[in-house]
């Protein structure tokens, strides 16, 4: 008894000093999840006075719906172009940066400036630029002596003219990733490396910088996936997911179907469906991450 | 000192209330009002509150930025229910008034017409009354009613060799004279079917010109795919197919035919006035009868009707003020004047003041009027689905547009889609 006795009060502290934080996390995190996947359940359309359990029916008209089909394949489609592109430019950005030091803060503020505007007003501004009649791009393709293109309404292209302006984001962020992990290198290395006879700049990336930088390019591509994942502005700015579907993505279904049609039980289903996306990534990033870290 | 300063402010301030009171009362109270297609309708609802205010100076009329499409303008309000700020009135489309009294947010209008003397003299006659009633109660005022027509450029079809004074009634002398405008190059297109309007708008018409129907008479199960969907369908597919169509958005398929470019093009007769903006006097245009096949060939009626929305009574009232003069003899002749709409209103047709003039000197207004015989409801899909349903029917006609599906397949597709989507 006058063991646990202390013991008893270690607990309860520890009970009451994690309780903020707990209760937040579970009204702020834990219940809305909670919410949505109950409601992933009903038939609740958004504004109606009651909703009625329908079991898996939501579940089973996604299988069968060709909508959310094409949906999750043209996210994963802009995840697998965005992501390698995104990191190995932003990766090629921060070694340019890194080697020229007189320029270094032009070229950083530069390259990040796409990430610090406002996305939906630069999509406006793509709009524009991509215009098959007025826009620069076109301008630029014909005084090369090329064929204009319908960038925004050509089924081919729609998606990887999206993945362009995706990449065209997220290159500056990754590259700030990739250049406080390059800071972090100690300089002894490349010393050491050149005793070796790795002299040479691809010698040198390959000896000492590549797999330094590891640690730093596993949270670069997770963070890069999950913000793939979730693009929507641009399509919902340039596209609304046309024509015919061509740009549709999962997070424009979902609020096609929860603000557009108003059934927020089954737009909660596909969230459901998202979030098992963006939890595997996480997972993945937990794991590898973790199990790296060494022992202490 | 400073006490003195106090009390004085204090008491300004007492006399600014008790003297503001009054004053308050008295100020105008103003009505908010939203509307949709602010490309056809800006300019008539800009003097419909000119002329309103006029007549009644109590009132002030402020519009939220207008809705963009009627699918849009059903979803905005949906939303805006939700949030608790809708308009006082709302114009919407004539088949999704459905949607808002299912709801219980459009307001009952039978209390404010019991009020009214002689409500039929004013024009509000039964037809006119039906659009917008559900379960035996009215809800909507009907604003503009269209049908679709068939807007043509007499200089291509002269230069293809084509009469516009017997231009074909049949689709195929229509898509043989289109053939003839594509022959002659230059980037000139023969034919525009504008499908996309709202939707399935445009679907209906022609399911309907067959001699179909959407769905069967208890409402159980679609209807549009059966011979009359069969053959409209059909007849999508030729004109992407043989008529060589191409696959134009509204704002293209409006650029190209005010540019002269678009000899034959299939659209509400609400664009009239839009059209003469948009010609501008380049070349000699005119309208004609929408092809029907038959037999028992029917047109849905298009258009927008006036909804309340209010809770207050005294915003209701003003609300009703509103939404009768614009559904009125009078608001009902500024429309006509300003779109291409016809007037649900009965008065200004007949009444030479008003309109019977003017349809003397705009002879292609006139098109949708004869097709009046024909018109019959623009047909709303049941259940909570369906903005989804217009959706889906318009994905699936965009597969035949851009030849990503056969027509028969694009249509089992259709059915299979809004099949799922009904009620169970």
């Amino acid at each position: 008894m006058a063991e646990s006795s202390p013991r008893r009060a270690g607990t309860l502290n520890v009970l009451l000093l994690t309780m903020p934080a707990v209760l937040l996390m579970l009204v702020f995190l834990v219940g809305p999840l909670l919410c949505v996947i109950a409601l992933s359940f009903t038939d609740y359309q958004l504004g109606a006075p009651s909703l009625s359990l329908i079991g898996l029916a939501n579940y089973e008209e996604m299988n069968e719906d060709a909508t959310v089909r094409i949906s999750v394949l043209n996210t994963l489609i802009y995840v697998a172009v965005v992501v390698p592109a995104s990191v190995a430019l932003g990766l090629g950005a921060a070694l340019l940066i890194e080697a020229d030091r007189g320029l270094r803060g032009f070229y950083r503020s530069a390259y990040f400036l796409p990430v610090m505007a406002t996305l939906i007003a630069m999509a406006i501004v793509w709009g524009f630029m991509l215009d098959p009649r007025i826009g620069a791009v076109n301008f630029g393709l014909k005084w090369l002596g090329l064929e204009p293109l319908d960038f925004l309404h050509d089924r081919k292209l729609v998606l990887f003219t999206l993945c362009g302006i995706g990449i065209w984001q997220s290159v500056g962020f990754n590259m700030v990733l990739f250049m406080a992990g390059l800071t972090a290198i100690p300089s002894e290395l490349y010393e050491a490396a050149a005793v070796d006879g790795a002299r040479h700049g691809p010698s040198r990336f390959a000896l000492v910088t590549w797999p330094m930088l590891a640690p730093v390019t596993l949270f670069t591509v997770v963070i890069t996936a999950i913000r793939a994942f979730q693009v929507f502005d641009t399509v919902q700015v340039l596209t609304g997911g046309g024509p015919n579907k061509a740009s549709e993505v999962l997070l424009h279904t979902i609020y096609a179907e929860a603000f557009g049609f108003f059934r927020v039980g089954y737009a909660s289903a596909l969230v459901v469906v998202f979030l098992v996306f963006i939890l595997a990534l996480s997972v993945v990033r937990v794991f590898i991450l973790e199990g790296r870290r060494p022992a202490p | 000192m400073r006490r003195q300063f106090i009390k004085g402010s204090a008491a300004a301030l007492a006399t600014a209330l008790v003297g503001g009171g009054p004053a308050r009362a008295q100020a105008k109270m103003t009505i908010n009002v939203q509307y949709p297609l602010g490309f056809i309708f800006d300019k008539v609802f800009a003097t419909l509150k000119t002329e309103f205010e006029k007549a009644n100076p109590d009132l002030a009329v402020n519009y939220l930025p207008a809705y963009k499409e009627y699918e849009d303008a059903a979803q905005t309000a949906l939303r805006q229910a939700i949030t608790k700020q809708l308009p006082d009135v709302a114009l919407q489309a004539i088949n999704l008034q459905r949607l808002f009294v299912d709801r219980k947010i459009a307001v009952d209008l039978t209390p404010f017409i019991e009020k009214e003397k002689d409500w039929q003299g004013q024009g509000f006659s039964p037809s006119m009354m039906a659009l917008g009633t559900y379960g035996g109660k009215p809800y909507g005022l009907a604003f503009a009613v269209s049908t679709p027509i068939v807007y043509m450029n007499e200089d291509l079809v002269r230069k293809a060799g084509g009469d516009p004074e017997k231009f074909p009634t049949t689709w195929d002398g229509i898509f043989d004279l289109a053939r003839k405008i594509n022959a002659l190059g230059n980037d000139n297109v023969g034919l525009f079917y504008s499908w996309a309007i709202t939707g399935n708008w445009m679907w209906q018409a022609l399911v309907f010109s067959h001699g179909g129907r959407m769905m069967s008479e208890d409402e159980k199960t679609i209807a549009f795919d059966l011979e009359p969907g069969k053959r409209s369908i059909q007849l999508l597919g030729r004109m992407v197919g043989d008529v060589g169509m191409p696959n134009l958005s509204p704002e293209a398929s409006r650029a190209a035919f005010f540019g002269g470019k678009l000899g034959i093009w299939t659209e509400s007769t609400s664009l009239l006035r839009v059209a003469d903006h948009g010609v501008a006097g380049k070349f000699k245009w005119r309208t004609a009868r929408f092809p029907v096949p038959g037999p028992d060939a029917r047109l849905p009626t298009g258009g927008a009707s006036a909804l309340m929305f209010a809770t207050e009574p005294a915003r209701q009232a003003a609300a009703w003020r509103f939404m009768k003069f614009i559904t009125g003899p009078e608001g009902a002749t500024i429309m006509v004047k300003g779109t291409g709409y016809m007037p649900p209103n009965s008065v200004p047709a007949t009444n030479p003041a008003m309109l019977k003039n003017f349809y003397a000197e705009k002879p292609n207004h006139l098109t949708s009027l004869s097709q009046q015989p024909l018109m019959t409801a623009w047909y709303a899909f049941p259940g909570d689905n369906n903005l989804k349903i217009i959706q889906a029917i318009k994905d699936r006609l965009q597969t035949v547009v851009d030849k990503s599906a056969a027509p028969d397949a694009a249509l089992a597709a259709m059915a299979a889609d809004v099949t799922k989507l009904l009620p169970k």
